[in-house]
């Protein structure tokens, strides 16, 4: 976002010193390298994450299908799922989750609330403890 | 790790915070040992590791308040409540939101260490969480492939915790 702005704008301060009429300055006006190097620029970047982690997300999904022990590598379809959720420990697991899930109104808000409470409920930052109208901190 | 070795210490049946108990006239509470109370144990522990994490992000997000809105709200008469309704929260949604997501992600992620020191799944299997389940169906079984599928429900739950927590916070914690 940042390249494609500032390219922009060298674009236009350079046509202004040049007569305006034959390089106006737009989004169809600018040469092809400068469009395309955003993309280029996000390339090895991008290249690296689906290289390193979605392709191996995608092949540990679909080793998923496939056999453990003597059917090792052969498809066995939605065979591990069913045996995952006969499992009752893995169902206990995802219980768990659910708890888990129950749980995080507690988790979250008690750091917050802890600074809310030593606080007074005002967020007593820097600027507002600094300024000189009297901060209305722990007044009722 | 670390932390669950020491919290293994502390909450041991004849430890020091059943010692604490006992002093108030409290029975002994078998922290880690009791299949229903083993799971809230190390729930418990975890949210005092990460306790100082969400506090910093806590903070960064009070430090972003406009002290204008909060001064405009104190002189239009909004009692304490009404401004923790009505301009704190709101200014602080994103980092609500934030904090949702990566607590659930931690909490699902990073718990491992936990388990693994604090109670090895039991008793009887009850604090298994499915990061554990794929280590012991991976490691212990020699099931990879099981473990596998297990590694793709663990995404498509965090998937759809994640996403819903986003949608379910994006519209509570908007004013009007």
């Amino acid at each position: 976002m940042p390249i494609g702005k500032s390219s922009l704008l060298a674009r236009s301060a350079s046509a202004g010193r040049t007569d305006g009429a034959t390089a106006a300055p737009g989004r169809t006006g600018r040469p092809f390298s400068e469009r395309i190097a955003p993309f280029v620029l996000l390339a090895p970047a991008l290249l690296i994450i689906v290289m390193f982690r979605l392709w191996p997300l995608v092949l540990g999904v679909n080793f998923s299908f496939t056999g453990d022990g003597e059917q090792d590598g052969a498809p066995v379809g939605l065979g591990n799922y069913a045996e995952l959720f006969d499992d009752p420990v893995f169902r206990t697991a995802l219980h768990n989750v659910g708890l888990l899930v129950l749980l995080l109104p507690v988790a979250v808000p008690s750091p917050a609330c802890w600074r809310r409470s030593s606080s007074c409920g005002y967020p007593a930052t820097g600027s507002s403890a600094a300024s000189t109208s009297s901060p209305p901190c722990c007044r009722r | 790790m670390i932390i669950g070795a020491i919290f293994n210490m502390l909450l041991s049946v004849d430890g020091p915070l059943n010692a604490v108990l006992g002093a108030v006239g409290i029975d002994p509470v078998d922290w880690l040992g009791d299949s229903s109370v083993a799971i809230f144990s190390v729930v418990g522990v975890h949210i005092w590791a990460t306790f100082g994490m969400g506090l910093v992000v806590f903070l960064s997000g009070f430090a972003t308040l406009d002290a204008a809105l909060l001064d405009a709200a104190r002189v239009d008469g909004a009692s304490t409540p009404q401004m923790i309704r009505h301009v704190i929260v709101p200014g602080l949604s994103r980092t609500i939101q934030f904090a949702f997501v990566t607590t659930m992600i931690g909490m699902l992620t990073s718990m491992f260490g936990l388990l693994f020191v604090m109670t090895s799944g039991g008793p009887g299997g009850s604090t298994y969480l499915p990061e554990y389940y794929i280590w012991i169906q991976q490691g212990q079984m020699n099931r990879p492939a099981l473990a596998s599928a297990a590694s793709t429900v663990l995404f498509l739950v965090m998937l759809v915790v994640g996403l819903a927590q986003i949608a379910i916070l994006r519209r509570g914690l908007k004013e009007e």
